[in-house]
């Protein structure tokens, strides 16, 4: 499973491409589930979500904007993309994912099957 | 409730490696990590400032760069999921300070699954420059994809001075 490395090494041609994880919340309420990705500097162009079965896999490249033309004195950020993958229930309806991207942060809303959500019965007394 | 259980398990694992990596990259940048303090504008329950483990207000990374050429700084800092109004960015002497507050603002339901990982409430940064900076109109500011972009002009006859920027 990917995700039990911290650096998650992909084959690349010519090269491996490190990958930084990023953290997630994931709230979960009546009718699906919310999740929240932190993603600084991700564009909605570089940012590719993908579901493969159950897996949920959500993957961007770190760009560094334009500084090219400067000297960096210092930088903090190695790894040249973000990736993230996770299993989702079978209970969630991976057809039906909402995708927002806003400064930086990403929300999917994931809802659950119809079958999954909770029922009221009506009970008609006779 | 067994809602989830296989997700949550899968995510929490990950969450454990996850810790690992963030020591590598703190040994790194040491300057980078940075507590969240619970803020006032989240819509938290006080039973869930109860429990420990989804308190808000934990370390989180904010990674920053800094850039010179022979007349500017510029410097760019990681916070995502921001309102603009809620940074502020002070210069003093050689040290750039960059506060604010990350809110959560959603619904947590009772007795159902979650998992915080990302920080929330207010944070500050202080990154030191490599040189002095002039005061006044010609420091910028953006703020764009969760990105804050800061500009400075090199200070020739250096003072000790401090300026404030707002964020264009």
């Amino acid at each position: 499973m990917d995700t039990k490395q911290d650096v998650v090494k992909r084959e690349a041609p010519g090269a491996e491409v490190a990958a930084l994880i990023p953290p997630v919340d994931v709230i979960e309420d009546e009718a699906g589930i919310t999740v929240t990705v932190d993603l600084p500097g991700v564009v909605k162009e570089n940012l590719t979500i993908r579901v493969d079965g159950d897996k949920l896999t959500i993957e961007a490249p770190i760009s560094l904007g334009a500084s090219h033309d400067m000297e960096p004195v210092y930088a903090e950020i190695r790894a040249a993309q973000y990736k993230r993958s996770f299993t989702l229930s079978r209970e969630l309806d991976t057809a039906k994912i909402d995708a927002a991207l806003k400064e930086g942060v990403l929300n999917l809303y994931v809802p659950k099957a119809e079958q999954a959500k909770p029922h009221r019965i009506e009970v008609k007394v006779g | 409730m067994r809602v989830l259980e296989e997700l949550k398990q899968g995510l929490e694992e990950a969450w454990e490696t996850v810790a690992e990596g963030w020591q590598r990259l703190r040994q790194q940048a040491a300057g980078a990590v940075i507590r969240f303090k619970s803020g006032e504008h989240d819509t938290m329950s006080e039973e869930g400032r109860a429990d420990p483990s989804q308190r808000l207000g934990r370390w989180a990374i904010l990674a920053g760069d800094v850039y010179e050429d022979e007349n500017k700084i510029l410097v760019r800092l990681e916070v995502p999921g921001l309102n603009k109004d809620d940074l502020h960015i002070e210069v003093r002497d050689d040290v750039l300070t960059v506060g604010g507050e990350k809110r959560f603002q959603r619904e947590l339901t009772e007795g159902h699954y979650r998992l915080l990982q990302c920080a929330y409430g207010s944070f500050s940064r202080q990154l030191r420059l490599p040189v002095r900076v002039r005061a006044g109109g010609e420091a910028k500011a953006t703020y764009r994809d969760g990105v804050l972009r800061i500009e400075l002009q090199k200070d020739t006859d250096a003072q000790s001075r401090a300026i404030n920027i707002q964020i264009s």
